[in-house]
């Protein structure tokens, strides 16, 4: 009897506990709540929970240094300069890279950064590929030290976006680094020190004061992790100075903060398989279905191009935010779109009878000897967006007698069915590698993602060829925009859509827009990238 | 303590128990009917109409893509409906089948029988559920298979129990001697007895099933955001809520949470009428 | 002696339950067509085919399963779980470091069901039948009934959006260092997701403990202790605790696998960061490793509940100490 009467006692004692806990943690939170003098509180989404901090294993490949800097970084024209080289030059064929570092910059340790740090990152990346997705050294066959301050670095064949991956790698140091502490934690020569890591919650960082190129202004951020509509609650609870939010979000207001869209190189397309329908064998000898009655018809490509209507797309699916795209973006050094106008809804139909597709059964979508006008279109189910842009699409299409049904699914789901019908593709990252991949025929049925189209065109394969293996880089950017003039009349993919990013930023803190650079793929993070210059007013 | 209170119920009660049952069983049966034979166009995308507030013409409002939340809802536990009609079907089946041949075997059987069950009980069903969605590569097949295949144990534990009682039973006994066979007897004689016991059973799976579905397709294993499925609706749901669109919430989950509550009602209710000494209130 | 040979066999099954639940999670898993490289690599990646593959073998994706297996299963008794594809960490770390917000969760979510629950249900069967009885059924019933993440998006809304009670997301203040943050803290943070756990198991306390006491009050002992004139409150203390505590605790700790269940609800609803929005995201992301460590943990952590149910049986109550159900 005792022993009962004693455990009720306590399950009373613990309940109680948890009731009078409540206020007293709200009290303290509240007071302690909020951005203090000289620090900030973002939510930029969870690329910093989801994945290691390290740079060995991919973490901030993007082209800008936060904890860690590359040998080159990306300009807010998205051309290169020297971050921790000084300058670089490459060789007639196209095979050595040779860097000259800038001397006197330390990491966080206080250890000097010389040319056997670059060494020992690029080997470590190189031996352990396995473990980064970002940084393909793939191709490098050598890198040695020339002397203390230069770096040598030698290609297995000439592969121009190479460069790309030097932007994207950021260098730690021989001498301390563990491949363990530095998931959370790592030393770098970056603007930013990581001072504390709580897995799945928040990382904190402090301005580095000894930055080579001058030290942040704001001393302390915070980032927090939690899901986009909890954070969009906080902000307007007042506790959150910048908060990456979803169009959906972007008409809301909230008191003390504003809307900032910022400009990015992700853009959205549909891909349209050119060919006829047939089965083919891929890369593994496994049958593929491959091909689509409608939409392998340059008419119905032609009409989709011409006849939707991009600006209600975008508004009936991102609410507004984001801009008509013909084709990859113009703040990118090598993007290169033509100049166009849809919503010709009227020319589309002209086409498309003229082609032969009319609807004779009445029922809204038009037939072809026998064949309805019509496709799937296939969203990843992890991104809801596209899904959203799909629909949108879908509605639009439909004015024109074309039917697209619009199919959630997991990514293995999409891969198999990509190559018969259309998948809503997001692209937006500064190696033009990317043009390769979609429109070689190389890539059709041997690498997964690549060229799902079925595209083929002899000129463009072979002035992307030419691209790959110039040691010039402003020939390569020619090659690449001569490329994307071909393809853009055979229309393989339907491009919609420059997606902007979104924030909720607090009216006394000034990101500086015009240091920003354009974002790649991936809402949230990129904000970050001129983080150094950030002002509280 | 089944066998406490002789004597049934009175005929007043009885009506009573039959008119809960009828009308509960009517709004689901309701629900399903209307659902199945909805148009697709009925929870069509119509962006003019977006985020209406519940009112004249949406009376649970519409979405971000303006489609009508109560078509969608409906059509939504329609399909919950149907899916937890095949895991009931399936799982019931294996439950009747595993618990008579766990009871009339016995020994190594019993145990390895039990020990399945035990072992589909020790992982947690959710988990489990995601597992067996995962093997499936997750979508629609994924979350039906997944539903159908792990609601038996509870059951079958139940069939075994109620068969165990009458195994030594004179009558079961004397067909043993007169040369029945096992399969004779559960046939003949089990099946009969364990009966009721087992509809009720899978009437009171229902409410589990619909919501394991819900549940992990609102987790992102189950149904695909292009079917209208309330673990979807609810998922959806969740960017909106911050922004005071609270329809998209409440309604959904109520008429999911009436279905599941009608379901136990049935069910408890069927036991009452077949079962009158568990009827203490 | 029997208790001890009792619990030996308890044991016993449960290693060789965890032992097909690890093989049987296996198969589950590497039948699966989901193919860890598209989680892995993204859709805009632009990597040569020599790191694709220089990918897939440093995850061992290439191996044949029954390899895969018994390699797996060895590190696993050795303590090396594997790593975490999707948090590129390892396994254990992910799992020890996620446990500990999620046994504080789930222990404070079971406490708050068990003593509301049993409170609510003495209460309810003692007052039976008034206006008071009514109400806790029907609401029990109903919360039986809810799904829990629709609570818990209920409970999000009301207390954190609008009237903005408590915080939403995350297991302690912003921008507080680890060394500054306090139990208070922690329980703040912890109140949402645990009060919405803890739905489920009080309307299933309450209805279950009401049902037992309405039959004691109806058995013959009790009508006998009114005759002898013992008020309803010390019938209540004398008979109806020491007839109702048992079933109920032993109830409570068989619930261990709803629990577990519900943590990923809730925990994904309130962006708790335990195991619950852990398995969430190793499912998504296709994270085999991580998936299959959480699944054998998972079940530890029920059979742990079931025998602890056993093991209380026993210890308060022996006259049982011979025929304990052998269900674990």
């Amino acid at each position: 009897m005792k022993r009962k009467i004693a455990s009720i006692l306590l399950c009373l004692a613990i309940y109680g506990l948890a009731a009078c806990g409540a206020p007293a943690g709200q009290a303290g939170e509240r007071a302690e709540g909020g951005a203090a003098e000289d620090s900030i509180i973002c939510y930029v989404g969870h690329t910093f929970w989801d994945s290691s901090l390290d740079p060995v294993k991919g973490a901030f490949s993007y082209g800008w240094g936060f904890t860690n800097n590359a040998l080159l970084k990306v300009q807010p024209d998205s051309s290169y300069v020297g971050d921790l080289a000084d300058s670089w030059e490459i060789s007639e064929d196209a095979r050595t890279y040779t860097f000259k570092l800038k001397e006197g910059i330390s990491f966080h340790d206080g250890s000097a950064f010389t040319a056997e740090d670059v060494v020992f990152t690029y080997e470590t990346v190189k031996e352990e590929q396995g473990n980064n997705e970002k940084v393909d050294l793939s191709r490098m066959s050598a890198i040695e030290a020339v002397d203390e301050h230069t770096v040598r670095i030698t290609l297995s064949e000439p592969y121009s976006p190479f460069l790309d991956a030097t932007a994207a790698l950021g260098i730690v140091p021989k001498s301390s680094y563990d491949s363990r502490a530095f998931d959370e934690m790592p030393i770098g020569t970056g603007p930013w020190k990581a001072v504390q890591y709580d897995p799945g919650q928040q990382l904190i960082v402090e301005a580095n004061e000894g930055y080579y190129d001058g030290a942040a202004k704001i001393r302390r951020v915070t980032f927090v992790n939690m899901d986009n509509e909890a954070a969009f609650s906080n902000a307007r609870s007042g506790q959150m100075d910048i908060v990456m939010v979803q169009p959906a979000y972007a008409a809301e207001e909230i008191k003390g903060m504003h809307i900032e869209k910022l400009e990015t190189m992700d853009v959205r397309n549909i891909s349209l398989p050119c060919r006829p329908e047939q089965t083919m064998e891929n890369a593994r000898g496994e049958a593929v279905e491959v091909g689509n009655s409608a939409t392998s018809d340059i008419a119905v490509r032609e009409a989709l191009n011409i006849g939707i209507d991009r600006e209600q797309i975008i508004e009936d699916a991102f609410n507004g935010v984001g801009m008509p795209a013909y084709g990859f973006t113009s703040n990118l050094e090598w993007g290169n779109a033509p100049v166009m106008e849809d919503k010709r809804a009227e020319e589309a139909k002209k086409i498309l009878e003229e082609a032969g597709w009319t609807d004779e059964d009445g029922d809204g979508v038009r037939e072809k000897s026998g064949v309805r006008c019509a496709f799937e279109v296939y969203t990843p189910s992890d991104e809801k967006d596209r899904y959203q842009l799909a629909v949108a699409t879908a509605q639009s299409a439909k004015e024109l007698g074309i039917e697209i049904t619009v199919k959630e699914t997991t990514w293995d789901e999409i891969t198999k069915a990509s190559y018969r019908a259309g998948v809503v593709w997001g692209f937006g990252q500064f190696d033009p590698s990317v043009l390769h991949q979609l429109f070689s025929s190389d890539t059709f049925l041997t690498t997964e993602y690549g060229n799902t189209a079925g595209y083929e065109n002899a000129q463009v394969d072979a002035l992307m060829g030419e691209a790959l293996l110039t040691d010039d880089h402003g020939e390569a950017v020619a090659k690449w925009k001569e490329a994307q003039e071909i393809y853009a009349n055979d229309i393989p993919y339907l491009y919609l859509v420059n997606i902007e990013h979104c924030y909720l930023i607090k009216d006394n803190v000034d990101i500086s827009v015009e240091t920003q650079i354009p974002h790649p793929h991936g809402h949230g993070l990129p904000i970050i990238c001129n983080m150094k210059d950030w002002t509280i007013r | 303590m089944r066998c406490r209170r002789h004597g049934g119920l009175t005929a007043n009660t009885r009506v009573r128990v039959a008119v809960y049952i009828a009308a509960s069983a009517l709004y689901v049966l309701g629900i399903l009917v209307w659902g199945l034979k909805m148009p697709e166009s009925a929870y069509g995308v119509d962006y003019s109409m977006k985020l209406m507030a519940p009112g004249a013409g949406h009376i649970f409002g519409t979405d971000f893509m303006g489609r009508d939340m109560l078509c969608r809802c409906v059509k939504g536990l329609s399909t919950s409906i149907s899916i937890a009609a095949l895991a009931a079907g399936v799982s019931s089946v294996i439950a009747l089948a595993a618990g008579i041949a766990a009871a009339v075997s016995g020994g190594k059987t019993d145990s390895f029988i039990n020990w399945c069950i035990d072992l589909c009980m020790g992982i947690p069903h959710l988990i489990l559920l995601i597992l067996i969605s995962f093997m499936l590569g997750r979508g629609t097949t994924g979350v039906t298979v997944a539903v159908a295949l792990t609601h038996w144990p509870e059951l079958a534990r139940v069939v075994r129990a109620e068969v165990l009682q009458i195994r030594s039973a004179p009558y079961v006994q004397a067909a043993y001697k007169m040369g029945r066979t096992k399969g004779q007897v559960a046939w003949g004689h089990m099946i009969p007895h364990v009966l009721p016991v087992w509809m009720v059973g899978v009437v009171l799976l229902f409410p589990h099933a619909i919501m394991h579905e819900a549940s992990i397709t609102f987790l992102g294993f189950g149904l695909p955001a292009e079917e209208p499925a309330i673990g979807v609706i609810l998922s959806e749901s969740m960017q909106y809520i911050s922004t005071g669109k609270w329809w998209l919430a409440l309604f959904p989950g109520l008429l999911l949470l009436a279905a599941v509550m009608l379901f136990d009602v049935i069910g408890e209710n069927l036991k009452k009428l077949m079962d009158p000494g568990s009827a203490q209130e | 002696m029997p208790r001890a040979r009792f619990l030996g066999k308890a044991v016993f099954r449960m290693l060789t339950l965890l032992a097909a639940v690890s093989v049987l999670s296996f198969i589950l898993l590497t039948l699966s067509p989901v193919d860890p490289m598209t989680a892995y690599i993204g859709s805009d990646s632009t990597l040569s085919q020599e790191a694709r593959e220089e990918i897939a073998e440093h995850w061992g994706l290439n191996d044949a399963p029954v390899k895969r297996f018994t390699a797996w299963a060895g590190n696993f008794l050795r303590g090396d779980w594997g790593s975490s594809i999707t948090y590129k960490k390892p396994v254990r770390d992910v799992i020890l470091e996620r446990f500990q917000y999620s046994i504080a969760l789930i222990f404070l979510a079971w406490a708050l069901s068990g003593v509301l629950g049993y409170a609510l249900g003495m209460a309810s069967a003692a007052k039976r039948g008034t206006l008071i009885d009514k109400a806790v059924k029907t609401c029990c019933l109903a919360m039986q009934s809810a799904p829990t993440f629709w609570v818990g998006l209920l409970v999000l809304s009301l207390f954190a959006v609008k009237l903005g009670w408590f915080p939403i997301g995350l297991a302690a203040p912003m921008g507080k260092t680890a060394a500054e943050v306090d139990v208070a803290d922690r329980i703040y943070h912890m109140a949402l997701p645990a009060l919405t756990l803890s739905v489920l198991g009080t309307g299933k306390i309450t209805l279950y403990t009401r049902q037992k006491f309405i039959e004691i009050q109806s058995s013959n002992f009790i009508l006998y202790a009114r005759a002898r004139g013992e008020s309803a409150w010390e019938i209540l203390l004398r008979h109806g605790i020491r007839n109702t505590l048992l079933p109920a605790v032993t109830l409570q700790f068989a619930s261990f696998s709803e629990l577990f269940g519900g943590i990923a609800l809730a925990e994904t609803v309130f962006s708790y960061p335990g195991l619950g929005s852990a398995v969430t995201a190793a499912g998504l992301n296709a994270d085999v490793p991580l998936l299959l460590g959480i699944a054998v943990c998972s079940a530890l952590f029920v059979f742990a509940g079931n025998l602890m149910a056993n093991v209380l049986y026993i210890a308060l109550d022996p006259r049982i100490g011979e025929d304990v159900r052998h269900e674990m």
